[in-house]
């Protein structure tokens, strides 16, 4: 009897410290989404633009050239998105758009969103990790892309929550993420070209987009 | 339906940094020759920016009959009456005015007035209170009574230019003046257009007038950070398309041209000497202090000026030219304009864009402002007269994201037939206005 006891109140005590851990696992931030406030001074009004803002600006400004770029008709190209620096357009460009932009642009994304790497998400495979704090807790999906007759598709392929040491599945749980995000194949210039997005991958620090500039019909 | 009337420039008239007749002006900016020097209408010495394109030697006597008639005239309206006088000249109107002043007109795009500003801030010092850190407002109203001129009051409107040329000239029709930033005269030449087309006036005189070069002026642009602060020689400072352009610099002056309905003025003998065939106007609706990153905004203010001249921006003429045969640009050496004004050109012409050469003369002559858009429509007339493209200059390093055709450097000689003038003004204001070669 008294044996039974120990064993139970060591079970209980091991039950508790596992309890404890897997909360204060769920409860941390995973390393690679802790950053400091980020900085995102426009520049105008006299101060001085923040790195944040101009590396949002200046990354906006340069694919907007690049899609717009008068190139040899169906020539294959590539963009190459650096994931720190979207990451900056989403912190301090993003919000400038929502509340500047055309009144079709309406996003309900939670604050705090974070894009990660490859190398900063043990087992994302090729997958695009963006996370955002959902409920006290951080919740992390690896998003993978897929191409469809229609166009391409988002995909959450997992969702963790916490550090990523307690894999706690959680697909569907997270609002803001759908599970699937259909995305146009085809971008229009508005002067009758078209280009073609031909794969989308993600690579270790960047978002690499294959591109096909199609010439205005007739 | 009858058709539109077909509208015709027959006047011409400028003050600019760069000399106060047609031809000084155009000559020295087929030199690639500069205006810019350091500012000397104030002590700018201390500020971020110390240079500016001045008007040298403004006056009016060379163009008004009675000098006392505009005594209190400042330097925009001042501006304005020597281009307005220019313009009616050319037109003939100085020597047989016209038969009805009723059916002549007026749009500016002027700017406002310079601010009787030392006046106002020793009134505000006068009126300090030491003992609560604040303005008395008892103190300021005494000594505002002895110190403001009800004059320079007045003058700083934006509507006075306007006042001073309808009393010049005797222009009693429609009358108009619009600010709409640095787009405000090519607005106002495209209204007058409009004006014109709709019957309400025969003979329009439109332009614009401005001058920023003050105390006030240059720090709001300095606190925008639209102005250069170049720290070299200010010849060098605006650099239009160029990797290295660090904004605008601040010009002044005003352009003004007398459009009539070509049945007008060939009932009068007057020769025509371009004709307007197009306009377009839209806003961004984005961010107040930011163009829309797309371009959206502009190429729709062109698309629209295109499709009134009956222009298919995708189709080459039948001799081959592209669509147009030269783009006056915006053109102000911000970043953000000169990459989002590429972007825009290329979403109107699509492939056709990079055959289209296209310049900006704010290299030369700076940005005057709401005078901006009518001294460069002037420059795509010249153009079209005298087949040569005015450069773009101090493109020493070109930026490898715009890749058009930006005239760099040197004037060159091409056959000119259709221009297309833009101007874009803060708050996302377009205009655009196509002119075309006269021909019977």
């Amino acid at each position: 009897m008294r044996r039974w006891r120990v064993a139970a109140g060591v079970g209980t005590a091991t039950l508790s410290v596992v309890i404890v851990v897997v909360a204060v696992r769920i409860s941390e931030t995973p390393a690679w989404a802790i950053r400091a406030a980020v900085d995102c001074a426009s520049g105008r009004d006299g101060e001085a633009e923040s790195r944040s803002h101009r590396a949002g600006r200046l990354l906006e400004s340069n694919i907007v050239s690049e899609i717009h770029r008068i190139r040899p008709t169906d020539g294959p190209w590539q963009l190459s998105i650096p994931l720190g620096e979207a990451q900056a357009w989403l912190d301090c460009r993003l919000p400038e758009w929502l509340a500047h932009g055309d009144a079709d642009l309406e996003l309900d994304l939670p604050n705090g969103l974070r894009l990660g790497s490859a190398g900063s998400d043990s087992g994302s495979g090729d997958g695009l990790v963006i996370g955002a704090p959902q409920g006290g807790v951080f919740a992390t999906l690896v998003v993978g892309f897929s191409r469809t007759p229609a166009g391409w598709e988002a995909i959450p392929r997992s969702a963790l929550v916490g550090s990523q040491a307690v894999p706690v599945r959680v697909l569907g749980w997270m609002g803001w993420m759908p599970e699937v995000v259909s995305l146009p194949s085809l971008i229009e210039l508005g002067d009758g070209r078209v280009v073609e997005v031909d794969s989308i991958s993600v690579q270790a620090t960047s978002l690499v987009l294959d591109l096909r500039t199609r010439a205005a019909p007739g | 339906m009858s058709a539109a009337p077909r509208i015709v420039v027959t006047g011409m008239g400028w003050i600019t940094p760069l000399g106060n007749d047609i031809d000084t002006v155009w000559n020295r900016m087929m030199a690639s020759d500069s205006g810019m020097a350091p500012i000397t209408r104030f002590d700018a010495r201390t500020f971020p920016t110390t240079f500016a394109a001045e008007v040298r030697e403004p006056s009016i006597a060379p163009f008004v009959q009675d000098l006392s008639v505009h005594a209190t005239a400042g330097l925009n309206s001042m501006f304005a009456l020597g281009a307005a006088a220019q313009a009616w000249k050319m037109a003939g109107f100085a020597k047989t005015r016209p038969a009805d002043a009723r059916r002549v007109g007026l749009y500016l795009g002027a700017g406002e007035g310079v601010l009787d500003t030392i006046n106002f801030f020793e009134t505000n010092m006068a009126s300090w209170d030491a003992a609560t850190q604040r303005c008395d407002g008892r103190r300021w109203i005494e000594a505002a009574a002895g110190r403001l001129s009800a004059t320079k009051e007045i003058e700083q409107e934006p509507n006075m230019p306007l006042a001073h040329i309808a009393r010049e000239l005797g222009i009693k029709g429609p009358a108009f003046n619009c600010l709409t930033a640095c787009a405000a005269s090519t607005q106002a030449i495209g209204e007058a257009y409009s004006i014109i087309q709709r019957g309400d006036a025969d003979v329009m005189v439109a332009g614009g007038t401005h001058t920023m070069i003050h105390p006030l002026g240059v720090t709001g642009f300095n606190r925008l950070t639209a102005l250069s602060t170049f720290k070299g020689d200010p010849t060098k400072a605006s650099r239009p398309f160029a990797i290295d352009r660090d904004g605008f610099v601040m010009g002044e002056g005003s352009g003004m041209i007398v459009l009539e309905t070509l049945e007008h003025a060939l009932a009068r003998g007057a020769r025509p000497i371009a004709e307007v065939a197009g306009y377009g106007s839209s806003a961004d609706a984005f961010r107040i202090t930011d163009i829309q990153p797309e371009g959206r905004g502009a190429a729709a203010a062109m698309l629209q000026a295109l499709a009134q001249a009956g222009i298919d921006p995708h189709q080459l003429r039948e001799d081959g030219r592209a669509p147009i045969d030269y783009i006056s640009a915006h053109g102000t050496g911000t970043k953000e304009n000169d990459s989002i004004e590429t972007v825009a050109v290329k979403r109107v012409f699509g492939e056709l864009a990079p055959k289209i050469p296209m310049s900006s003369i704010k290299g030369m002559m700076g940005h005057l402002i709401a005078a901006a858009g009518a001294v460069e429509f002037m420059t795509c007339v010249l153009a079209i007269q005298r087949g040569m493209l005015p450069p773009t200059i101090n493109h020493a390093r070109p930026d490898p994201e715009l890749d058009l055709d930006y005239v760099p450097n040197r004037a060159r000689s091409a056959p000119v037939d259709i221009c297309l003038s833009n101007s874009f003004g803060f708050g996302g204001q377009n205009d655009t206005v196509v002119v075309r070669r006269f021909k019977d």
